[in-house]
């Protein structure tokens, strides 16, 4: 039998891109040039040489250190915060999909009044309650990503509910439980995929957005976000600095994209 | 083994309930082939899965009794319920491309049922497997035993369902419709096994179809439905032969027949 052609050219070009930023950024926990926090008066604006590749702040810190291990906070925060939202929506997804009814109604309007807001607002809100900080930042965008991933788990669940498959498990004597998790879940892989791969995107995109208002990341931890509202005091003394980081959030978002539009192209 | 009586059920999802099924009565033994026929909507899909109980318990009331081996279905407790279905009771569904999980290798969903009801080991699962897989009269089951849903064709499909179906050797065997989605060959074919499988097993055959020739084939016995209601029921040749109710008689002159299309 003829199988489906199983590569395209975004789905390449996204795993390409995604697996060169988290191989830098995973290099980043064992090994960065200079250590990324190493301030040298000397060195203070140094432009592109050959023992600082990027150049270095206004603090003399090597940007290049910085940017790795920078990325690697930025990936670590999306990572977690795409894992609470996605198994958190999975759940919820799960129950009001396949059960219906109260349930259904409850979780679902809940769901609709956090959706409701935008979500950095949010996200806003709960750090402002919770405090700042690496940690809390995970907390506060996890839980704001679940309802989108809710909705898009409950309506696979109810397109797979009235499957004959199902039926079908269920007359073999098989459970809720185990119709839903061995029999549904799986089937919703293929639409999960790719809007993990996008929540990713938005999760990169939330955290450098709150680490440049101030209220993510707190230093000493570097993050792309920080380093670009840092960068922006001196972006005609340095641009640069502002260059390189704002390149680097670019890259990972282009990575994500394509890699989901083409997970979706599959 | 199956009685059912004064089966009613009604729809509760609109307006105005909806009553689908009337007084429906059914008795069936151990190793009986009943058919049940009628056209789309006629209730016949409806009493089969609510013998099935497969039935939601929500949006629909039911009245009356289905009671199996002793077993009271429309009302026992959820956990009884499932400890009969797959076990005692297996049905095989109309549409063969929809009923097997298209994630799942052949040869997990037909080992599915032992899986949830015995505690058999892995090896002995996958012997029982096999057995019913070539029972079924695949070829090369060990083959078809790894590959998945998308591999095989519509009547491929319906012999791993009807696999998956026996594999716990049920003392009834649901079938609503299940050679609709066939070619005429096939369907045949699969007459032919379910006939075999009755006699191995002893196996109990509730046959529901609107194409009255299988059902002839296949049936001693057969109810008529329409609208709800069973408007016929009796020895399959004294109703087909000598019709008593208006409708059996119109459905069966609504079978196609050769001399009859050459005239018009």
């Amino acid at each position: 039998m003829k199988r489906k052609r199983l590569l395209n050219h975004k789905l390449i070009a996204g795993a390409v891109i995604t697996a060169f930023v988290v191989l830098v950024s995973a290099a980043g926990f064992f090994y960065t040039p200079y250590d990324p926090n190493m301030m040298d008066a000397a060195s203070k604006f140094a432009g592109i040489s050959l023992k600082h590749p990027l150049g270095c702040d206004n603090f003399g810190r090597d940007i290049l250190s910085r940017i790795i291990s920078g990325s690697g906070t930025t990936l670590v925060i999306a990572f977690c915060t795409v894992l609470i939202g996605s198994v958190g929506g999975m759940l919820a997804g799960a129950v009001t999909g396949y059960f219906g009814g109260a349930a259904d109604e409850i979780i679902m309007r809940f769901n609709d009044a956090v959706l409701a807001f935008p979500s950095i607002l949010l996200a806003l809100v709960f750090i402002s309650v919770i405090g700042s900080g690496k940690y809390k930042v995970i907390l506060a965008l996890g839980i704001v990503f679940i309802p989108s991933f809710a909705r898009l788990v409950r309506a696979e669940f109810i397109k797979c509910r009235s499957m004959d498959y199902v039926s079908s498990a269920k007359l073999m004597g098989a459970s809720d439980l185990r119709i839903m998790f061995v029999h549904i879940l799986p089937n919703t892989m293929k639409v999960m995929l790719s809007s993990v791969a996008i929540g990713f995107n938005n999760a990169v995109l939330a955290e450098a957005g709150m680490s440049f208002l101030g209220i993510g990341v707190v230093p000493p931890d570097s993050s792309l976000g920080r380093m670009l509202s840092e960068a922006q005091a001196f972006i005609f003394v340095k641009p640069s600095y502002a260059i390189f980081s704002g390149a680097m959030i670019v890259l990972m978002i282009l990575g994500f994209s394509m890699l989901s539009e083409g997970l979706e192209a599959l | 083994m199956l009685d059912v009586t004064d089966l009613n059920i009604e729809f509760h999802d609109h307006l105005t309930p909806e009553t689908v099924v009337n007084d429906f009565d059914l008795h069936m033994d151990y190793g009986e082939i009943v058919g049940l026929v009628g056209e789309s909507g006629s209730g016949k899909t409806m009493s089969a899965l609510a013998i099935a109980g497969l039935l939601s318990r929500k949006n629909m009331k039911k009245r009356g009794r289905i009671e199996f081996e002793g077993t009271d279905i429309l009302n026992c407790p959820r956990n009884e319920l499932r400890s009969l279905q797959g076990k005692d009771i297996s049905m095989v569904f109309q549409e063969p491309m929809n009923s097997l999980d298209p994630l799942k290798k052949i040869g997990y969903q037909v080992e599915e049922s032992l899986k949830i009801h015995t505690d058999m080991s892995a090896k002995n699962r996958k012997r029982l497997a096999l057995r019913a897989l070539s029972e079924v009269e695949l070829p090369d089951p060990k083959g078809i035993y790894e590959l998945y849903p998308h591999e095989l064709s519509g009547g491929m499909r319906q012999r791993v369902m009807i696999a998956a179906a026996i594999i716990s050797k049920p003392k009834l065997l649901i079938c609503d419709e299940p050679t609709t989605a066939l070619d005429v060959t096939i369907q045949a074919q699969i007459l032919e096994l379910l006939k075999k499988i009755n006699k191995r097993y002893n196996t109990a055959i509730l046959f529901i179809s609107h194409d009255l020739s299988l059902v002839r084939k296949l049936c001693k016995r057969v109810l008529v439905m329409y609208r709800g209601n069973v408007v016929e029921s009796g020895e399959a040749e004294q109703v087909f032969s000598h019709p008593e109710a208006e409708y059996t008689r119109l459905l069966i002159a609504a079978i196609p027949k050769f001399e009859k299309l050459r005239k018009d």
